[in-house]
Order: structure tokens, then sequence, then C-alpha cells
């Protein structure tokens, strides 16, 4: 399927622009709700019209400036479209897509380490961090444009919700990172 | 031995589910089980339907391996729609009910190695709640992979 998107983006002759159409009708039902990564650039597609497809480009990637723990998890996160699509989960939504890659990122520059993207069946993206001992900090991007914040260490489970990822990460989302690292009490 | 054979060779299956045992939880989809390769066991093998507290997984430390895959493949066929079996999340009993849940044997028919862990009654209404203990659970489970499909690395 990757390789019949890159075809269309090589054949449009437009895979710079942030805003094309592509008129390929018989594509389309392959294509709706896929995000791929091509030529550095990670594009979603969708209907935009009912009859064409809509190339949005989201988000420019120079690689070579991308820490590979990032660059992994930003990747996992152009595919979560297709891997939800395999699994049979709801799409994500825009918002948990806008969302969830503004947190990685924000989250990245807190703590730097290897984040799991994946899917989650109701239409929202998880951001999976890990720590010593079993220790774990998920932020659910979900579809409505909320986030929730599960937070298991050393036995004590503590959650946030919020309306917006606007203000986020805050003091719960870093006392949370730091925490997966930090050394257990005696 | 098939799991249709499991039954009449699994007296220990009836006993109470120990400290020591491990369980195991099926990964039956394909993006789990590539972020469970890289390490990471996605909490939502441990989540099941809204207002569903019991957790499926099998006792790994009572059953023959091959019959345990042979019966989580039966369960990944008879899903809507067909589902592949990749490899179990495994998580001790200690370490479940350290997550605040209890665990008990729940024998199947055509699988007597089927236990539950159980959410804690208080939470059966709250799906943030849930999703909470889901994630301590997977903070402590490990993969154990069982006969991985080869990665189709035109994908990544």
């Amino acid at each position: 399927m990757r390789e019949r998107f890159a075809k269309l983006l090589s054949h449009s002759g437009e895979s710079r622009n942030p805003e094309f159409a592509a008129t390929k009708t018989s594509w389309i039902p392959a294509f709706v709700g896929m995000t791929v990564v091509y030529r550095g650039l990670v594009i979603n597609a969708r209907i935009s019209n009912g009859i064409n497809i809509g190339l949005t480009q989201t988000m420019v990637m120079d690689k070579v400036d991308v820490p590979a723990d990032l660059a992994e998890a930003l990747q996992e996160l152009a595919e979560v479209a297709a891997d939800a699509e395999d699994d049979g989960f709801e799409p994500p939504s825009e918002v948990a897509f806008a969302n969830a890659e503004w947190l990685l990122k924000a989250m990245y520059r807190v703590s730097p380490r290897r984040f799991a993207v994946y899917p989650e069946s109701d239409g929202g993206i998880a951001i999976d961090a890990r720590g010593h001992n079993g220790r774990i900090a998920v932020v659910s991007c979900e579809s409505d444009g909320g986030v929730l914040c599960l937070v298991s260490i050393d036995g004590a489970r503590r959650r946030a919700r919020y309306s917006t990822a606007r203000e986020l990460p805050d003091g719960f989302i870093r006392e949370a990172l730091a925490g997966l690292d930090q050394k257990s009490a005696p | 031995m098939t799991a249709a054979d499991a039954s009449a060779n699994a007296t220990d299956s009836q006993e109470p589910v120990r400290e020591w045992e491990e369980l195991g939880g099926g990964v039956f989809s394909r993006s789990h089980y590539r972020r469970a390769a890289n390490g990471v066991i996605p909490y939502q093998v441990f989540l099941e339907r809204a207002g569903e507290r019991n957790i499926s997984v099998d006792r790994l430390s009572t059953a023959p391996a091959a019959v345990a895959a042979a019966i989580a493949s039966e369960v990944a066929a008879q899903r809507d729609p067909p589902r592949s079996f990749y490899g179990w999340a495994v998580i001790s009993a200690e370490h479940a009910m350290e997550a605040g849940c209890y665990v008990q044997a729940s024998p199947l028919p055509g699988n007597p190695y089927h236990a539950d862990i159980i959410m804690p009654d208080s939470i059966l209404d709250n799906r943030e709640e849930q999703r909470l203990y889901s994630v301590a659970l997977a903070g402590k489970a490990d993969w154990r992979p069982w006969q991985p499909p080869e990665m189709d690395g035109s994908e990544s």
C-alpha cells in the first residue's frame, strides 16, 4: 500500500506542496485515513470533496536533526492510522494525531527516552513510557481532543485528565516522567 | 496434544492459582505484537470491554506451551474478524496482585488452563480506573513470542 501511495505522490509532482489533491479515484479506498512518511514528510490522506484525495503535509522532518529515539517514535506515530486499520480499531482522529505529535515532542524535551506509540481501540493514540521495575506512564490522546495520563510507579497508581493538550506537559506529567527513573526508596 | 485433548490432562488446572505462577494474556493484534517485540506491552492487552472486570489469561506455568498456544490460536481464529496469535504478555500472579487485582482459576470447556485477573468491584463503573489498572499490569508484563511470523520490512 505504501509503495502505491509513494507512486501516487511521485506521479503528482507536487509532493513538496503543503496542500494538493490527486484524482486517482480508484485508489481512494486504499488511502483514506492513512498517514505515511514519504521523503521525510509525514502526510495524511483524507477525502477532501468526495472525489479527490486531499493530501496534507502535517509536519516536515529533517531526519538528520532528530534523535534516533524520537525519530522512531514519530515513525510509529506516522503508522498509527495504518495500524488501527489493520487491527480493526477506530481510525485516530485528526485532533488525537495532532495532540500526540505535540506531546511526543514536548515530552521528549522533558525526558529524552524511547516512547512507544500505538493506537487505542476507540480512536485514541497512546504514548507509552517505561522505567525500572515495571514503572509506566501512558499519555492517551483521545479522539475528542482530551488527554488522559495514567501512571503506575512502585504500586502507586495515579491519573490526570485534561480537556486539551494546550498546556501540556504539566507538572503531573513532568513528575511522572521523572519518577520513571528515580531510584526506589530503600 | 491438541487443545481438545487438554481437558483430560489438566488436573492441576483446577487448583487455585499460586503467586509464582505465570499468567499469559494472548496478543492477537499485529500492532500490539510489534510493540511487544520491541519491549513494550500495550496496556490494552490487559483491558477488556467497558464494564468487564475479568481479564482472560492462561496459566502458562501449568499448561504445556504447545497446548496453550493451540488454545490461543483457536481463540484467535474464532474472533470476528479472525486474528493471528502472536504470543503472550506474561505477568506473574504475584505482580497482578501487587497491581491491585486478584487472580482466580476459571477453567473453561476446551481451556482448562484458563484463569481471570480480576479488577476490584469498586472500579467496575469507572473506565478510567480500569485503564489505570491495565496500565499497571502492562508495566509488569513481559513478552513471550510464539513462533512469531516474519516481520514485513516494507511497512517500517
